[in-house]
C-alpha cells in the first residue's frame, strides 16, 4: 500500500500559503506605518523609509516564497522520482510474474492484461483483453465456480473480500490446465477503482497434490489392511497408530489402544521380562527382530506373534517414537504342532501295524524297516538299511525276475501302485508267501519320491488255500459220485413207481377177478360166509388199488416240472363246488369264495391241490346238517395268506402234526374212508412251490387250513 | 345180444403176458357176450409173428383189432405198435392199448405212435367187465376197419 501521508506537505498547501501571506502582509502595513510614525516625524524621511519598508517587504516575502516553492518543487521531484521507481518495480513484477492479470473495470471489460498471459495462456494481450466469449475457455465442469467471481464485477458491488476459485482454462494449443482465480477488491482512487483478476497456473502443484494424494491414500491402505499388524509407539511406548490387522489381531478398538496402552499391557505375563530386556536392546541398536510374544487378546484368547521394531531418535538421541510390524504365528504354530501330531500318529501306526511296512528311496534301497518287517522277516533295520532287495537274500530265486519286471515300471514314475504276491526268505531261511501292496510317491512334477510297501505274510492262507483246492477236488469227486448215486436211485424210484403202477395192479385185478368169477360161478358151492369172504378180498383188493393210484399221483406231483404262472384258485375252488353239487344234490350246502384269490403256480398242480383241500372238506361235513365252506384270504404275520375253511367234525389239535404225513388217518375208514395220502399231497404241493401250510381246528368245531403260496410276479 | 355173421368172422388179437389177465379178459369177453374168436399173443415177438407172419408168409387173415399190453417180455407193447404202424401192410390195423399203467409218459407215448385208444385197465373186474364190453362192442361191432 502507498504511504500517501508521507507527501502531505505540513499541512501547507496553496491556499494556506496564500491566507498566511494576506495575514502578513495586513499585518505589516498596518503596523509597521505606525511603528515608523513613532519613531520619526519627518514626512521626507518617512516617506523613503517606507518606500525601502516596502520594497523590503517584497524582497523578504518574495525570498519566502522561493524558499518555499524550491521546497516544495523539491519534493514533488523526489515524489515523481519514488512514484516512478516504484511504479516500475511493480509493473516489472506484473509483467514477469507467473500469473495473468487482468485489470477488470466495472462493465466487466478487461481494460489491462499483462504479458504473461502469453506465456501462460498463449493469447497475445490484446487477443486476450478483447476475447469475444471468455467462458468459452474456462472447462464446462467449472463454470459455476467461474460465474461466482463473475457476478462480483459488477458495478452495483461495491465492496466484497477476495474471492479464489480453482478452474481449468483452455491454452489457446487446446490443452486443459488448472488455474487458480483470484478476484481483489475494489483499488485505487475513487474515480480510478477497478478490480484485478489473477490468474495461476496451479496445474503442477494441482497434479503433485493429487499424486501425493494417491500416494498417500495408497500407504494408507497398505497401513490399514495390510495382512502384517503395524503399529507406533511414542517414546513412552504407548500407542500412536495402530492398523487395523493388529486391532483386529489384539481384538480391540482404535480408540482403546491409541495413547492408552502400552505392548507391556498386552503381552502375556511370562513375557513381560522379556519385553523389558527387548524394549532395551531397541533403545541400544535401533531395532530388534523376530521376537516371539504370547499376547492377550482383549477376549482373554492368546495369540503367538512374531515382532519387529525400529526407534527413531532426535539429535539428542532421545527417543521419538518407534515404527513396529507384528505377524500372527498362531495359526502357523499351530498347524506345525497339529503336522506334528500327525507324524507321530502315522509313525506309530507304521510302527504298529500288523502288516509290515518298508520304505524304499528312488533307487530302490530301503529307508524305512518297520518292527513288524523286522518280526516278520528276522532282519533288523539296521541290516537292511540303504540295501536293494538284491543285496541280501529275502527274494525267492524264483520270484526275482517278476519282481524286478512289476518294480521296473514303478521306479520309472509309470506305474502309482501295485500288488506283488510272491514268496520271500526269512532270515533264517524260512519260505513266506507275502503280499506286497506297493505304492509310489511322486513330487508335484511326478518324479518319484519313494515306494511305499505294505507286506502281508499270507504263508498261512496259501496253505490254507492249497488245502482246500484238495478237499475241493476230493468233495467234488464226492459230489460227482453222490450225484450219480442219487440219479440212480431216482431211476430206480422211476421204475419202482412205474413197477407199482403196472406190476403191483395186475395181480391185484386177478384177485378180484377170480374171486368175483367165484361168486358167480361157484356161489352154490359156497356157503353165506364163504361168499362174505370173497366180498371181503374184492373190497380189500380195491382199497389197495386205491392205495396204489394215489401213491403214484404223490411220487408224480414230486417229479412233475412246475411252469409257473398266474393261476385263479377262486375260479378253480368255484368250480370244485359246483362239482360237489352236481355229484350230491341233495346235500345242503353254502359256499363261499372270494374274490382275488390269484396266486402264482403250477395251474395243474394248485388244482390238484384244491381238488384235495376241498375234497377234505365237502368229506369231512358230510354228517353236517348243512355243509359250510370258505375259501377266502387274510394277512397272518403280515403274509398274504388263503385258507379253506369248513364246519366239519375237524380234529384233535394234539395229532396235527400227523395230518400231513402220507398213510396217517386221523378218522377210520369206517367213518370217513380215505388213504390218508391227498394232505400229504396238498404239502407237497405248497412245499414245492415254497409256501407253507398249517391247520387249525377243535373237534367237531370244522378245521382251516391256512396256506401261503410266495407271490413271485412282484 | 346179436352179432351178425359178419362180425363173428372178426377175431381180435389179444397181446398179453400175464396168464391172469389173459384169462379174466376173456372171461369178461365172455361175461359180455362176445363170441368173436380171440387169439392171444404172449408176448410181443409173437404178436408180430402173427400179423406180419411166420418165415415170410402172411397170414390169410387180420384181427379186427388189437388188445395191446405194454409191459411185456422181449418185445414190448410200444416195439409192437412201432412196427405195426411202420408196416405198410397193417398200418392201418385198430390198435387198443390195454395195460394196468396209468403213466403219463405210457399215455403220451402210446399215442404218439399212433394208438387208437388207451384204457386202462381198471381193479374192480365188474368195471373191468364193462369196459372190455364197449371195447369189444365198438371195435368188433361199430368200427369199420380201415383195411
Amino acid at each position: 500500500m502507498w504511504e500517501l501521508n508521507k507527501y502531505r506537505l505540513f499541512q501547507l498547501n496553496p491556499w494556506n500559503i496564500v491566507l498566511i501571506y494576506l495575514v502578513l502582509g495586513f499585518l505589516w502595513i498596518l503596523f509597521s506605518d505606525r511603528f515608523l510614525e513613532q519613531l520619526f516625524d519627518d514626512p521626507a524621511t518617512l516617506t523613503r523609509l517606507q518606500t525601502t519598508k516596502g520594497w523590503f517587504y517584497v524582497f523578504v516575502t518574495g525570498l519566502l516564497l522561493l524558499v518555499l516553492l524550491l521546497r516544495y518543487t523539491a519534493r514533488i521531484t523526489r515524489m515523481r522520482d519514488d512514484f516512478v521507481y516504484r511504479f516500475d518495480l511493480y509493473r516489472s513484477l506484473l509483467e514477469q510474474g507467473n500469473q495473468v492479470v487482468l485489470q477488470v473495470d466495472d462493465h466487466q471489460n478487461f481494460s489491462y492484461t499483462n504479458v504473461a498471459v502469453k506465456d501462460i495462456l498463449g493469447y497475445d494481450e490484446d487477443e486476450f483483453r478483447c476475447m469475444d466469449d471468455f467462458e468459452a475457455i474456462i472447462h464446462q465442469d467449472d463454470l459455476d465456480r467461474f460465474q461466482e467471481i463473475r457476478v462480483l464485477c459488477d458495478a452495483d458491488v461495491r465492496d466484497h473480500h477476495p474471492v479464489k476459485q480453482q478452474v481449468r482454462m483452455r491454452h489457446k494449443n487446446g490443452s486443459w490446465r488448472w488455474f487458480r482465480m483470484i478476484l481483489t477488491d475494489k483499488r485505487g482512487f475513487e474515480h480510478i477503482q477497478s478490480r484485478l483478476l489473477l490468474i495461476r497456473d496451479i496445474h503442477e502443484e494441482t497434479t503433485l497434490f493429487e499424486q501425493l494424494r494417491e500416494s498417500k491414500m495408497r500407504f494408507e491402505h497398505l497401513f490399514q489392511d495390510a495382512p502384517v499388524g503395524y503399529h507406533s509407539f511414542g517414546p513412552d511406548f504407548t500407542f500412536i497408530d495402530i492398523n487395523k490387522s493388529e486391532l483386529n489381531l489384539l481384538g480391540c478398538s482404535r480408540e482403546e489402544v491409541i495413547g492408552k496402552k502400552t505392548w507391556g499391557d498386552l503381552v502375556a505375563p511370562e513375557d513381560l521380562p522379556t519385553f523389558e530386556q527387548h524394549k532395551k536392546d531397541l533403545l541400544e541398536n535401533g531395532y530388534v527382530e523376530n521376537l516371539q510374544y504370547s499376547i492377550v487378546r482383549k477376549d482373554g484368547t492368546r495369540r503367538s506373534v512374531i515382532l519387529n521394531a525400529r526407534a527413531f531418535f532426535d539429535e539428542q538421541d532421545r527417543l521419538l517414537y518407534t515404527l513396529g510390524n507384528v505377524v500372527d504365528m498362531t495359526d502357523k504354530l499351530l498347524a506345525e504342532k497339529e503336522l506334528n501330531e500327525a507324524y507321530r500318529r502315522l509313525n506309530y501306526h507304521i510302527q504298529n501295524t500288523p502288516l509290515g511296512f518298508v520304505e524304499w528311496n528312488d533307487h530302490f534301497r530301503v529307508t524305512e524297516w518297520s518292527r513288524e518287517s523286522e518280526q516278520m522277516f528276522g532282519w533288523s533295520k539296521a541290516e537292511v538299511q540303504g540295501k536293494a532287495p538284491e543285496e541280501w537274500p529275502i527274494v525267492h530265486e524264483e520270484d526275482s525276475e517278476l519282481i524286478n519286471e512289476q518294480m521296473t515300471g514303478m521306479l520309472a514314475g509309470k506305474e502309482l501302485r501295485n500288488k506283488i504276491s510272491n514268496r520271500n526268505y526269512t532270515k533264517d531261511g524260512t519260505i513266506l508267501h507275502c503280499e506286497w501292496y506297493n505304492s509310489a510317491l511322486l513330487d508335484e512334477k511326478g518324479r518319484l519320491v519313494s515306494i511305499i510297501s505294505l507286506v502281508h505274510d499270507v504263508t498261512e492262507r496259501v496253505r490254507a488255500q492249497v488245502e482246500i483246492r484238495k478237499l475241493n477236488v476230493s468233495l467234488e469227486q464226492k459230489v460227482r459220485e453222490r450225484t450219480r448215486e442219487l440219479e440212480m436211485a431216482n431211476r430206480e424210484l422211476e421204475s419202482f413207481a412205474y413197477s407199482v403202477s403196472h406190476d403191483l395192479r395186475a395181480p391185484l385185478r386177478g384177485i378180484d377177478g377170480f374171486s368175483q368169477a367165484l361168486v358167480e360161478q361157484y356161489a352154490e358151492k359156497l356157503d353165506q360166509r364163504g361168499l362174505q369172504y370173497l366180498n371181503r378180498v374184492r373190497s380189500a383188493t380195491q382199497r389197495m388199488g386205491q392205495l396204489i393210484d394215489d401213491l403214484l399221483s404223490l411220487s408224480r406231483i414230486t417229479r412233475k416240472e412246475l411252469q409257473e404262472e398266474p393261476v385263479d384258485l377262486g375260479a378253480i375252488s368255484t368250480e370244485i363246488l359246483a362239482s360237489f353239487r352236481d355229484k350230491e344234490p341233495g346235500r345242503q350246502a353254502d359256499f363261499e369264495v372270494a374274490r382275488n384269490l390269484t396266486a402264482t403256480g403250477d395251474a395243474s398242480l394248485l388244482g390238484i391241490m384244491m381238488q384235495n383241500l376241498l375234497d377234505n372238506a365237502w368229506k369231512y361235513t358230510s354228517t353236517r346238517e348243512r355243509t359250510y365252506i370258505e375259501v377266502g384270504v387274510t394277512d397272518l404275520e403280515g403274509k398274504r395268506t388263503m385258507f379253506v375253511r369248513d364246519n366239519g367234525v375237524g380234529f384233535n389239535m394234539k395229532y396235527h402234526d400227523k395230518l400231513f404225513i402220507p398213510f396217517q388217518r386221523l378218522h377210520t375208514q369206517d367213518d370217513f374212508p380215505g388213504t390218508g395220502i391227498g394232505l400229504a399231497t396238498v404239502q407237497r404241493i405248497i412245499g414245492r412251490h415254497g409256501g407253507s401250510i398249517r391247520a387249525e381246528s377243535k373237534e367237531d368245531k370244522g378245521s382251516v387250513f391256512y396256506f401261503f403260496l410266495p407271490d413271485k410276479s412282484v | 345180444m346179436e352179432v351178425s355173421n359178419d362180425t363173428m368172422d372178426r377175431h381180435i388179437l389179444l397181446v398179453e403176458d400175464n396168464p391172469d389177465d389173459v384169462d379174466l379178459t376173456l372171461m369178461a369177453l365172455e361175461k359180455s357176450n362176445i363170441m368173436n374168436e380171440v387169439r392171444v399173443a404172449r408176448d410181443g415177438e409173437e404178436a408180430l409173428q402173427m400179423l406180419l407172419g411166420r418165415d415170410g408168409e402172411p397170414p390169410s387173415r387180420l384181427p379186427a383189432v388189437v388188445l395191446l399190453d405194454l409191459n411185456m417180455p422181449r418185445v414190448n407193447g410200444l416195439e409192437v405198435l412201432r412196427e405195426i404202424r411202420s408196416n405198410e401192410r397193417i398200418r392201418r390195423l385198430p390198435v387198443v392199448i390195454l395195460t394196468s399203467s396209468g403213466e403219463e409218459q405210457d399215455i403220451v407215448r402210446g399215442y404218439d405212435l399212433g394208438a387208437n385208444s388207451y384204457i386202462r385197465k381198471p381193479v374192480d373186474f365188474e368195471n373191468f367187465v364193462s369196459a372190455v364190453k364197449n371195447l369189444g362192442l365198438y371195435w368188433l361191432v361199430l368200427n369199420e376197419p380201415g383195411v
